[in-house]
């Protein structure tokens, strides 16, 4: 409990400055009212009797003000102030009233921190970011970097428990990336039911983020002067996004005829590419897609080696490397 | 099956007369038409012999008519408002009552479930009664105490602010239960898991009558997707993209709360009753005894379609999505299809029959898709009509249902003899493939699909349409299915012996009724 204690960043717009104290003239006319009672009464014009008559009178004023009062939202403090001295002690009262609340407070909370935290118990949602960011920090809110690296949804989709499954698809929903596409497919098909049934739920609240990510590629690929490596990853997603089979009918066909459009334009420029360009293009490329089959239609074969033998290293690790630098050794020693 | 609604349904019954059964129902009868309410004013019409007394629980009061006019049977209506718990705030409660007791009570309950848990937090309430109710504790600092203690036991990381509003909407159900005044019934039979699925546990420990549980559904899995998708749920820790981070937030907290509310459920029930096989899986995964389950399938007035013509050879191939125009029912996967399936049979007709008002956005959607599509001749949306006029004109029926329990529209095509083509959602592999029971076996109906698969479905209604003897035997494959396993009367006559056992129960084991 006591980490959620105000902050003492102010993480909002200050309060209002101007803000009226409307209490402040109060304990003046009540003084002046219990002057016009009490001061003929000490000269005796008038009878104590009837100055008690007119104090109660000015209390009873003052009660009623409050009263009409209590349903606003106004400070009452200062006006409960006033009538509790003024009953109490006459035209001393407002001058105690006024002492007390004119005299500095000290350590008191400043108004604009206590806005702050105003708008922080109502869950606003303007509450900066930074401030916000520090408080997840203190309070063990942040994400846990010590911990394992997640499991993949598609693993998690084939062979993880139910629970984690349901989780898997509630993460999908709230977050959704095309790259989870893939284990919604197997969602959709698993023999769960209970999979199932949420993986179409799930299906039907992204369509429109898919449809947005293909309006998305589709703008993006409409620039002729788009670079062939770009146009090239574009038509990939495009054609991902139009197999996922999650799209509607027209947005899959628009899908695909922009996908075709896109890579009939990357083999275009392919042809003008220096062969340093294209392997940097080809290394941006997932292997064994269609842009190894524009190589060889291109009759680029050393390129399409040096690609095969990049994607060799790249699926065999370090060891490939060491072997080369081993043979080439080995070569050079026995040359030597 | 339904029973007209209207005004007169709103009469006022006796609040405290005896009756045989006890229905719990949350969310649905008799406000909202259609699916479980339906079920439950038939259930009742189709038990004459029987009283019934009816526990509507409902976040709080409400100004809607009810949809159905209740039966002559039924004795007593009683609301149970579950977001309407709590009295004026008083600061008095705060010395010489000790609640440390009912906090660890609660919070063993909320996180674990089940009936000694129960048993537990009603004997610490009936401990405080008479010195203070569950409505001034809610309001008062006794409870400010048990949220900060509950706080730091269950969920230490999260945002307090949230936990609190959430534990106040959770508690303030569960007091709400605890302290609704039982009807006397000699059985309880509740409609779902939840807060319905705990007040019959409790009637079950107080009166010692026979609960019973019939789900359509699985209450706790349909809960538990929409708190894993929700936005307004808010997540006040980052956990990234890990599953197994034990920092509870509030999604775990309603989650971990219904999964306990469930199994205190299917604990406290002598019968778990639903209505197609695969969804006792789910409820033996949340802690259902295999034992206490029980399958009893709904059932369709099959003489209404028996005598129905079947359409010919010589006809329009004609293919029928039968169903409301909205999202859950995926009628652009139906639409999808028809682009597909034209392309094979040029002169198709792909009807879709149901309501077209209830979500016109996505019917001006799916108007759209059809536009886009160029399907202007071939799909044609009929609105609501009777499907007895028109079934004698479809050769296939079509289901694209994401979620679906029993859908009726199977059974009914079913009994007039027209295969089905249908998603593999709720019972519909059962009734179109039968149940692996079968005995014997009569083949296939139709045929299952995947969900969102249009290329599938289409695939499936050509092989039907192009090959009339298949479609034919299909249709009769499903025709005799229904009429041996979906009829109204086995289901109101197992639903007859089940209630004459219970209730036999009731008179010989149950406790006299408190005075």
């Amino acid at each position: 409990m006591a980490s959620q204690s105000p902050s003492q960043r102010v993480t909002s717009a200050p309060a209002d400055p101007a803000r009226p104290a409307r209490a402040d003239w109060r304990p003046y006319v009540v003084l002046a009212c219990e002057a016009v009672v009490w001061l003929p009464a000490l000269t005796g014009r008038i009878g104590l009797d009837a100055a008690l008559l007119g104090h109660c009178a000015i209390v009873a004023l003052l009660l009623g003000a409050l009263l009409a009062e209590r349903r606003t939202t106004a400070d009452k403090g200062p006006a409960l102030m006033l009538l509790a001295t003024t009953a109490a002690a006459g035209p001393l009262g407002p001058l105690v009233a006024l002492a007390t609340l004119r005299a500095p407070r000290e350590g008191g909370t400043r108004p604009e921190l206590l806005d702050a935290w105003y708008q922080r118990i109502a869950l606003a949602s303007d509450i900066d970011p930074i401030g916000q960011r520090c408080d997840d920090v203190a309070l063990g809110r942040t994400l846990d970097l010590g911990a394992a690296p997640p499991a993949s949804y598609a693993t998690v989709m084939a062979a993880g428990a139910l629970a984690e499954k349901q989780a898997v698809l509630g993460l999908i929903a709230r977050s959704f990336h095309p790259d989870y596409l893939g284990a919604l497919a197997l969602a959709l098909r698993s023999p769960e039911p209970v999979i199932r049934v949420q993986a179409a739920a799930v299906a039907t609240r992204i369509r429109p983020q898919l449809r947005a990510e293909v309006d998305a590629l589709v703008l993006k690929g409409a620039p002729l002067g788009m670079p062939p490596a770009a146009a090239q990853r574009a038509a990939q997603a495009l054609r991902e996004l139009a197999g996922s089979g999650l799209l509607e009918e027209a947005d899959q066909r628009r899908a695909e005829v922009a996908a075709d459009r896109l890579a009939m334009r990357a083999a275009a420029g392919l042809e003008a590419l220096p062969a340093v360009a294209l392997l940097r293009m080809a290394s941006t490329c997932a292997p064994d897609d269609a842009f190894e089959r524009l190589l060889l239609e291109r009759g680029r074969f050393k390129e399409f080696r040096q690609l095969r033998r990049i994607a060799g290293i790249r699926r065999r690790g370090q060891f490939t490397v060491r072997y080369l630098r081993q043979r080439r050794s080995n070569a050079e020693r026995s040359r030597a | 099956m339904m029973a007209a609604a209207g005004p007169s349904s709103a009469r006022s019954l006796p609040q405290r007369r005896h009756a045989d059964v006890c229905l719990i129902v949350e969310g649905c009868y008799p406000y909202v038409p259609g699916g479980v309410s339906a079920w439950i004013d038939w259930l009742m019409r189709t038990q004459p012999d029987k009283t019934f007394s009816i526990v509507v629980l409902w976040p709080r009061p409400t100004s809607q008519p009810p949809r159905y006019a209740l039966p002559g049977n039924a004795v007593a209506l009683d609301h149970l408002y579950l977001q309407d718990f709590g009295g004026r705030p008083s600061t008095r409660l705060d010395r010489g009552i000790e609640t440390g007791a009912l906090a660890d009570a609660l919070a063993r309950f909320i996180a674990g479930g089940g009936i000694a848990l129960l048993r537990a937090v009603m004997g610490e309430v009936a401990r405080l009664r008479g010195r203070v109710s569950l409505e001034e504790l809610f309001n008062s600092p006794l409870a400010w105490s048990l949220v900060q203690r509950n706080y730091a036991t269950a969920m230490p990381f999260g945002s307090f602010l949230h936990y609190f509003w959430a534990w106040r909407a959770l508690l303030g159900g569960l007091f709400a239960t605890l302290e609704f005044p039982l009807p006397p019934a000699s059985v309880y039979h509740t409609i779902s898991t939840g807060y319905a699925g705990v007040l019959a546990a409790r009637a079950g420990i107080e009166t010692g009558r026979p609960v019973l549980l019939t789900e359509h559904g699985i209450y706790t899995n349909e809960r538990r997707i929409e708190l894993l998708m929700a936005d307004w749920v808010a997540d006040t820790i980052d956990k990234g993209h890990q599953l197994d981070d034990p920092r509870a937030d509030l999604r775990d907290m309603w989650i971990t709360a219904f999964e306990a509310y469930a199994r205190t459920c299917y604990e406290g029930c002598s019968e778990v009753v639903t209505l197609f096989s695969d969804n006792q899986r789910a409820q033996r995964a949340l802690g259902a005894e295999r034992g206490k389950l029980k399958v009893i399938a709904n059932g369709i007035d099959v003489a209404r379609f028996r005598a129905l013509p079947q359409a010919g050879p010589r006809d329009r191939p004609t293919v029928a999505l039968i169903g409301r125009v909205v999202p859950i029912k995926d009628v652009k996967s139906f639409i999808g299809a028809a682009r597909l399936l034209r392309a094979r049979i040029p002169d198709l007709r792909a009807l879709v029959i149901g309501p077209t008002d209830e979500d016109p956005g996505y019917f001006a959607e799916c108007v759209e898709l059809v536009e886009a599509l160029g399907l202007g001749g071939c799909v044609e949306f009929t609105g609501t009509v009777n499907v007895v006029d028109i079934m004698p004109r479809i050769h296939v029926a079509v289901l694209t249902s994401l979620s679906e329990s029993q859908p009726l529209v199977v059974l009914e095509a079913g009994a007039a003899g027209i295969p089905f083509v249908a998603t593999d959602v709720g019972s519909c592999r059962e009734i179109i493939e039968g149940r692996a029971d079968e005995s014997p076996p009569l083949g296939p109906g139709g045929i299952v699909t995947g969900l969102v698969a249009p290329a599938e479905i289409a695939d499936a209604v050509a092989r039907l349409l192009l090959d009339p003897a298949l479609r034919l035997a299909y249709g009769d494959n499903l025709r005799q299915r229904v009429n041996r396993s979906y009829t109204s009367a086995a289901a109101a006559g197992t639903y007859d012996a089940l209630y004459r056992e219970l209730m036999a129960r009731a008179a010989d084991g149950g406790a006299p009724w408190p005075a």
